[in-house]
């Protein structure tokens, strides 16, 4: 997993390219789509004129793009956080249960008759951090060394429990108007409104953006937690202010958008090696990254198999079982 | 700066203490070791002095302060420690190691200074780490994986140093590189070296201060040449040697292998 950068240029030069990039895949997911509204039109929209490709683009496409874009910055800040605060490199909001959790925390809140948006959110959040402490529970040996594989088995196992639980509650709710068992359970924007996505754009910028700030203190917490104390880091606090924070952000992304796994895990470890290990510069970009890739995920989701849409996870998964593979394997032939 | 132990006691949970009243006081610029059988509570000692341990009873001082009512940050400016266990498979680079050092130094977000990039170019130097700056830590024998931790350490900036084994696992020549290294900085730079080890002639021609423990207690403490005698050997470790000392106040030990 470890290699040297490949780009070793300073944040501020890297940082705009990456936001060039961004740029381009969130035209191109505004351009492409099922329908045959493409460039031309979203040039004539940006000119001023309306039509009804216009009006694709604006009202179906554009929240969706939206969506993807923070969906993408909060599950890739997030990935990375719980990467070093776990020393495992297959840590993931996804694969560890915490979007699970999240998910059923906001099924749950329906269930008991919560609907308001930030109370959906606040259910999500407290589930999730349940199962992030369920899960590093399991996997503490005596020591405060976490068991890599212990901690990946309880993830799987959570996983199970969590969609049998999704199951069960929709089953229980009964409501035509709540969402499928396959928007929570593979990620799905497509019914993702305009309103949702600006919402969403404040908490999940500002959890990254916090994140960020904490890139130093994570690198000396992901080091060694002796060594970050003596150093001068109040490790235990900042562990749990980390752990809150990756996982408000899963929670944030899973109850508008459903469970969209690996990102998390693909976008960190790609951006590693690109830029670096340290988290003051892998963090943000990671974040960027992070955004493009959802957005091109969702892009092929839309286009792939069109005139049928398929869910997001769909493509974000294809992507991420075989890198997760690799992964796996790594480890398993790491010294 | 001065460090004071007074009446320490630790333990896990309800188990028997395994440290049962110490009493240590560790001068400005001393160049100290602490040395015991294993499982005579030599690391928990260390961790208790440098704070990575909460004392259940007593108390230490530095400088007059208390040790439990002062901050992470302002104790690591008085205090660095190394200690085995960092999880090396991060992919950081040297110089990034010994940049973690300068935390209690920076902003919270850790941008750097042109302070801190100094001495972190100092440390680096002063350990002969500076030609490998850029090598990823995964990729160091243990004897540079050692220097790079005392190099954050010394980035660290804080007057007393202490360090757990540092010659552990390394052949006579890394050895003798770090605590040559150690002795330097205790000479030339004026750091307070404590330092945990178990080769007692390797010791005996470093420090100048020795700490002996047993069973949790500190059993015998002064300058080498007075403490090293056979008759402390035989009390705490059980075992017979033969001691010579020379003029210059040089000890050698020698095990009576019957």
């Amino acid at each position: 997993m470890s290699g040297r950068a490949i780009f070793n240029k300073p944040l501020t030069r890297i940082i705009p390219a990456l936001l060039v990039m961004l740029g381009l895949a969130f035209i191109l997911s505004l351009a492409v789509g099922s329908s045959s509204a493409g460039l031309s039109d979203l040039l004539a929209l940006s000119g001023g004129a309306s039509s009804t490709a216009g009006g694709i683009i604006l009202e179906l496409r554009l929240p969706r793009a939206l969506m993807a874009l923070f969906a993408g910055i909060a599950l890739a800040s997030g990935g990375c956080v719980y990467q070093a605060l776990l020393r495992n490199p297959l840590a993931e909001p996804y694969i560890l249960g915490v979007s699970g959790g999240a998910a059923v925390g906001a099924i749950f809140g329906a269930l008991v008759g919560l609907h308001s948006r930030p109370a959906t959110v606040a259910m999500s959040f407290v589930f999730a951090m349940l199962a992030m402490i369920f899960v590093m529970r399991v996997a503490r040996r005596r020591n405060y060394f976490l068991d890599s594989n212990i901690l990946i088995l309880a993830g799987v196992v959570l996983n199970t429990l969590f969609s049998a639980l999704i199951v069960l509650f929709l089953s229980l709710i009964r409501d035509p108007q709540s969402q499928t068992v396959f928007f929570w359970l593979m990620g799905d924007l497509s019914s993702v409104t305009l309103a949702e996505a600006m919402a969403v754009a404040f908490p999940v910028l500002s959890v990254s953006a916090v994140l960020c700030l904490y890139g130093f203190r994570l690198n000396l917490i992901h080091l060694g937690e002796d060594a970050a104390k003596q150093a001068g880091i109040t490790v235990e606090k900042d562990k749990w202010i980390l752990f809150a924070l990756a996982s408000l952000a899963a929670a944030l992304t899973v109850s508008f958008t459903g469970i969209i796994g690996f990102v998390g895990l693909l976008v960190p470890h790609a951006a590693r090696r690109l830029f670096g290990a340290d988290n003051r510069r892998l963090i943000p970009t990671a974040a960027l990254c992070g955004g493009a890739f959802l957005l091109f995920c969702d892009t092929l989701a839309r286009v792939v198999a069109s005139p049928v849409e398929l869910p997001t996870g769909v493509i974000t998964a294809a992507f991420g079982v075989p890198f997760f593979l690799i992964l796996l394997w790594r480890e398993r032939n790491a010294p | 700066m001065r460090l004071e132990a007074r009446n320490l006691k630790f333990s896990y949970g309800a188990e028997t203490p395994i440290i049962n009243g110490v009493d240590m006081l560790l001068e400005p610029g001393s160049m100290a070791a602490l040395l015991g059988p294993n499982g005579s509570g030599k690391s928990t000692l260390l961790r208790l002095l440098c704070g990575l341990l909460t004392p259940s009873n007593g108390e230490i001082l530095i400088d007059g302060r208390n040790l439990a009512t002062i901050n992470a940050r302002e104790r690591a400016l008085c205090i660095a420690s190394v200690f085995p266990g960092i999880y090396r498979q991060a992919a950081y680079t040297v110089r990034e190691l010994a940049m973690m050092g300068r935390a209690a130094h920076m902003p919270f977000w850790g941008a750097s200074s042109k302070d801190d990039e100094k001495q972190v170019d100092f440390a680096l130097e002063a350990t002969g780490m500076r030609p490998l700056e850029k090598r990823l830590i995964s990729e160091l024998s243990s004897g540079e994986m050692q220097r790079a931790q005392i190099a954050m350490a010394l980035a660290q900036d804080a007057p007393i140093i202490m360090l757990d084994e540092p010659t552990a696992f390394l052949d006579l020549k890394h050895q003798m590189e770090i605590l040559t290294l150690l002795r330097d900085l205790n000479r030339e730079h004026g750091r307070s070296i404590l330092c945990v080890s178990h080769d007692l002639n390797l010791l005996s021609k470093f420090f100048k201060l020795l700490f002996i423990m047993k069973s949790g207690k500190i059993h015998t403490q002064g300058r080498v040449c007075d403490v090293l005698t056979t008759q402390t050997m035989l009390d705490v470790f059980g075992v017979e040697v033969a001691i010579e000392k020379d003029n210059a106040g040089l000890v050698r030990i020698d095990v009576m292998v019957k």
